[in-house]
């Protein structure tokens, strides 16, 4: 048992990010805890992806030389790497708009409690 | 210790700042203040209070609890389902037999004679699943835009926005003050070494690792940095809203159109007339190499204006 | 390969260039071309259908010239091209029939970026529609995703900020797991196409490993979809939403939307999964259960909400629940009536959005029910729309929601006798709370007003035909349901 949670040690820790992140984005009250728990959860499902695109002993995918290029078993799966880069730019991007939405909310009601926010928008600001 | 007169710098505007260094010695050292525009409106006050008193309440309290309590059993639950189930998963580091297909061959095989790339990962991100980049650079613009709508101050030249526009300034001296010589000196080695870095980063993208993405982080962190340490007036000599506003949409159109060309003429079997050129000089790849300074421009200039937004409200 | 087979990748690659061009034009000009690229969309997404029905099939675009499974890929056939065209049918009268509230209720410097939202809106609807990569889905839900939120707070109000706020919570969440979802399928086939997944998780199956990450990557993705789409029990963020964005932002996002989400679930459990694994991982019981749900326990809250906007929002949360609940039968025939009632739905819901803010906007903006009172008679013709739109969704005959209800009822009727009288009577319950709702509401905006009124706005004459086209297409799709249902149902099983 203990061996294969070692074997899975890199999974297991983006999984367990990911349940933080997953919880903290669900049900932290405050805002920038909630942005946070997000970055965590999309990290973990970053680090899950990338961490199934390693194998033990390869180099990364790129060819030094042109005119000798190494075998290919020499390489690790490149599909991974892309599809993680192109995930933390989304990432990132949502990040950007959460924290602008929350610097907003914070301007017009003065907390960052979005359970406060919630009873003032429903009382402050008919619709 | 000086009083900050919020209303004064307001109504008079940043310009008189610099003239009176002393006041603006007494304001960075003076205690922080709340903003007196930003109070809230008399009528509301009486919904504040009244969520103090809900917020010191009994039912306030078991709500706590009630949310901590459903958090640990939450996270835990998750962790725990999820890891059995990676449990059933391949190892970590082994050969992975179910992902080691035909398809990840077929990129390290043949991915740098059909594109050119060096780099395998740009190859993919570029040109094999170039539809996948194409979107993801629209989310990084839909961010800016949206970022844009949400904290963009009034341009007009009606009194409130000028109001809006004069108190952005106001709060941009007191919490980022210009004048750090430290920070000028180093600023002025490391801003043109990194715009150097992010720009070789950019070019090298199919050779080596990097491309469009890190490339320009490093390149919008050269200009943030330019900006901490020179403020806006100065990088708004070079770098404003028109030269975003022109720069990211003609980065992403030569990409739309570059990419529309290279898929429409792929489906329907022209030749396209990019080859692969000479393995390893910078001009080979086809597109590869535009794309990446197109990627990294959008990037980099996005960059910059989210941290301007958020410091000012304004490039 | 023929030039009308590039219209997929041209529909969804049309509105991304021209984002970029709108970002730069002056407001007018950009609304203009909010109107204008949806409608090119709509003229072209029916040439698209017309010449797939003419060839019978459906056709796989390769994006590059080295084709799939290295490159992405696009997919389409009758019900993909069916579904684009109402889509863009629908977004293009959404900002046609919310022109003035548009200008109104969105300040100049925003209107032009409000436009930019309204193009990368259609282009992840498009995407969503034709992609055939489930990581590529995975990049345009969060286009959508974005846009649609700014679509929401595009109105500068508190009450604005924080539904898109809400919104915005609950869908990163449904991003987190759908991406996760897609994690696990990529880890166990190495495969981001859906057929070659599909191919690779039947193999799988029979021999037998694997079962548990599997029915994991299937929940996730429900569970994500589900979110994002607004299935019962998570479906709080929708009301605040829906309630305080300008209406042609309300209109796309419940017509639109939550309906790509739908639709590109489909894909997942025709495609994907197939529906022998649908019905395995017993995710179709587990839908089934919270289709129920959503069907009675939104319908109760329409009944008991007190304001007009929010009344059609929870019952938006209920026909959601029709739609699942088509999918949850697990057969051909449910898929092609949820199909059906997406379009259904989708088509009445913008209309009731639109028409609904109207006779508020001629009752000095008060959204209560007893200040509705004549509201159709001080306009009538907004009025009369919304009340072909409420006749709709309740099911009266000759319009779509009668012929879709009755499509729904038919697939219920195949499953085993015990479940589909469960069914029937869920059905019928729900039926009779929705004529509550939307009967009261369409005899309330009749009665006798308490009090005088002020000025109603004025709307442009074209924006007020949109109303008029809405009424006559729900009209069109309940008096040829059976050819709609023909195309569907072969696009469906086209999608097997």
């Amino acid at each position: 048992m203990l061996s294969k949670l070692m074997g899975h040690s890199e999974e297991i820790a983006a999984l367990i990010l990911f349940g933080i992140g997953f919880t903290n984005l669900l049900l932290n009250r405050n805002m920038m805890k909630k942005i946070i728990g997000f970055s965590m959860m999309d990290s973990a499902i970053y680090l899950f992806l990338a961490s199934y695109g390693y194998i033990d002993g390869r180099v990364a995918p790129i060819i030094e030389d042109a005119s000798a290029p190494l075998e290919v078993s020499a390489y690790v799966n490149p599909l991974p790497a892309g599809l993680v880069l192109t995930g933390i730019v989304v990432s990132v991007s949502v990040t950007a708009i959460m924290l602008a939405l929350t610097l907003r909310l914070y301007k017009r009601y003065h907390t960052l409690d979005i359970d406060a926010i919630a009873i003032l928008a429903r009382e402050a600001d008919p619709e | 210790m000086a009083r900050i007169d919020w209303r004064r710098w307001i109504e008079e505007g940043g310009d008189a700042l610099d003239r009176d260094m002393r006041t603006f010695q007494a304001i960075t050292e003076a205690p922080e203040e709340r903003d007196p525009f930003e109070l809230p409106h008399p009528r509301e006050r009486l919904t504040y209070a009244r969520f103090h008193r809900w917020s010191h309440s009994k039912g306030e309290r078991i709500l706590k609890v009630i949310y901590f309590s459903l958090s640990v059993l939450i996270c835990l639950g998750l962790s725990a389902l999820l890891i059995s189930t990676a449990l059933d998963l391949p190892q970590f580091g082994a050969d992975a037999e179910l992902i080691d297909n035909d398809i990840s061959t077929f990129y390290v095989e043949e991915g740098l004679r059909h594109t050119g790339a060096m780099n395998i990962i740009t190859g993919i991100i570029l040109d094999f699943r170039g539809f996948d980049t194409l979107g993801e650079s629209h989310v990084l613009f839909v961010a800016a835009c949206t970022v844009l709508m949400l904290l963009r101050l009034p341009g007009g030249d009606d009194p409130e926005s000028q109001l809006a526009r004069r108190r952005a300034e106001a709060f941009d001296r007191h919490f980022e003050p210009r004048g750090d010589v430290i920070l000028a000196n180093c600023v002025r080695v490391l801003a043109p070494l990194l715009i150097v870095f992010g720009a070789y980063i950019l070019l090298n993208g199919h050779l080596s690792p990097g491309g469009g993405f890190s490339g320009g982080t490093v390149l919008g962190a050269g200009l943030i940095l330019y900006l901490c340490a020179f403020g806006f007036a100065r990088t708004g000599r070079f770098f404003n809203f028109k030269v975003f506003r022109a720069v990211t949409s003609g980065a992403l159109a030569f990409y739309a159109l570059s990419k529309g060309y290279v898929f429409i003429t792929g489906a329907n079997g022209i030749e396209n007339g990019l080859g692969p050129g000479v393995y390893g000089r910078i001009l080979s790849g086809g597109l590869l190499m535009p794309l990446s300074v197109a990627v990294g421009l959008v990037v980099g200039c996005t960059m910059y204006a989210l941290y301007a937004l958020f410091r000012k409200g304004d490039l | 390969m023929k030039f009308w087979q590039n219209l997929p990748f041209l529909l969804i690659w049309t509105p991304m260039l021209l984002s970029g061009v709108t970002a730069a034009l002056k407001p007018r000009w950009a609304l203009r071309m909010a109107l204008f690229v949806p409608l090119a969309g709509t003229l072209g997404s029916a040439a698209l259908l017309l010449e797939c029905l003419r060839a019978g099939g459906s056709f796989l675009y390769p994006l590059g010239e080295f084709g799939a499974p290295m490159g992405n890929e696009l997919r389409a056939g009758p019900a993909e091209a069916l579904l684009a065209l109402t889509f863009c049918a629908i977004l293009f009268l959404s900002v046609l029939g919310g022109y003035q509230r548009i200008v109104a209720q969105i300040e100049e410097r925003r209107r032009g970026l409000y436009c930019v939202m309204v193009l990368l809106l259609q282009a992840g609807l498009m995407a969503q529609v034709f992609t055939n990569d489930v990581f590529t889905a995975y990049v345009f839900i969060e286009i959508m995703t974005i846009a649609a939120g700014a679509l929401v707070l595009a109105r500068n109000r508190g009450r604005a900020l924080f539904g898109a706020t809400r919104y915005m919570i609950m869908n990163l969440l449904g991003s987190g797991l759908f991406l996760l979802g897609i994690a696990v399928l990529y880890c166990l086939t190495g495969e981001l196409l859906m057929e070659d997944i599909h191919d690779k998780l039947v193999s799988l199956r029979t021999a037998g490993s694997y079962a548990r990450p599997i029915t994991l990557s299937v929940a996730l993705v429900t569970v994500g979809l589900a979110v994002k789409s607004a299935l019962y029990p998570f479906h709080t963020w929708l009301p605040d939403a829906y309630a305080s964005a300008t209406p042609s932002s309300s209109a796309m996002l419940s017509s639109l939307v939550s309906k790509a989400y739908i639709f590109l679930y489909i894909k997942f459990v025709l495609r994907v999964w197939g529906l022998g694994l649908f019905r395995e991982t017993h995710m179709q019981a587990v839908l089934l259960v919270f289709s129920f749900l959503g069907i009675l326990l939104g319908s109760i809250d329409a009944v008991l909400e007190k304001r007009l906007r929010r009344m059609i929002a929870y019952s938006s949360v209920a026909q959601i629940g029709y739609i699942y609940l088509g999918v949850a039968l697990g057969t051909r025939v449910g898929v092609a009536a949820a199909l059906f009632h997406t379009i259904a739905h989708a088509l009445a819901k913008a209309l009731l959005f639109i028409s609904g803010d109207r006779l508020i906007g001629a009752s000095d903006g008060e959204s209560g029910f007893h200040e509705l009172r004549g509201a159709g008679y001080r306009a009538p013709l907004s009025g009369a729309a919304f009340t072909v739109g409420a006749c709709s969704i309740v099911g009266i005959p000759l319009l779509g929601g009668f012929a879709s209800k009755l499509y729904l009822t038919r697939a219920c009727l195949a499953m085993s006798a015990a479940n589909a009288a469960v069914a029937v009577i869920v059905l019928a319950v729900s039926t009779a709370l929705n004529a509550t709702y939307f009967l009261t509401t369409v005899i309330t905006i009749y009665q006798k007003p308490e009090r005088e009124y002020g000025a109603r706005l004025s709307h442009p004459p074209l924006s007020t035909a949109a109303l008029a086209a809405f009424a006559l297409l729900i009209l069109a799709l309940g008096v040829i349901a059976r050819p709609a249902m023909d195309v569907i149902a072969r696009g469906v099983d086209l999608l097997i």
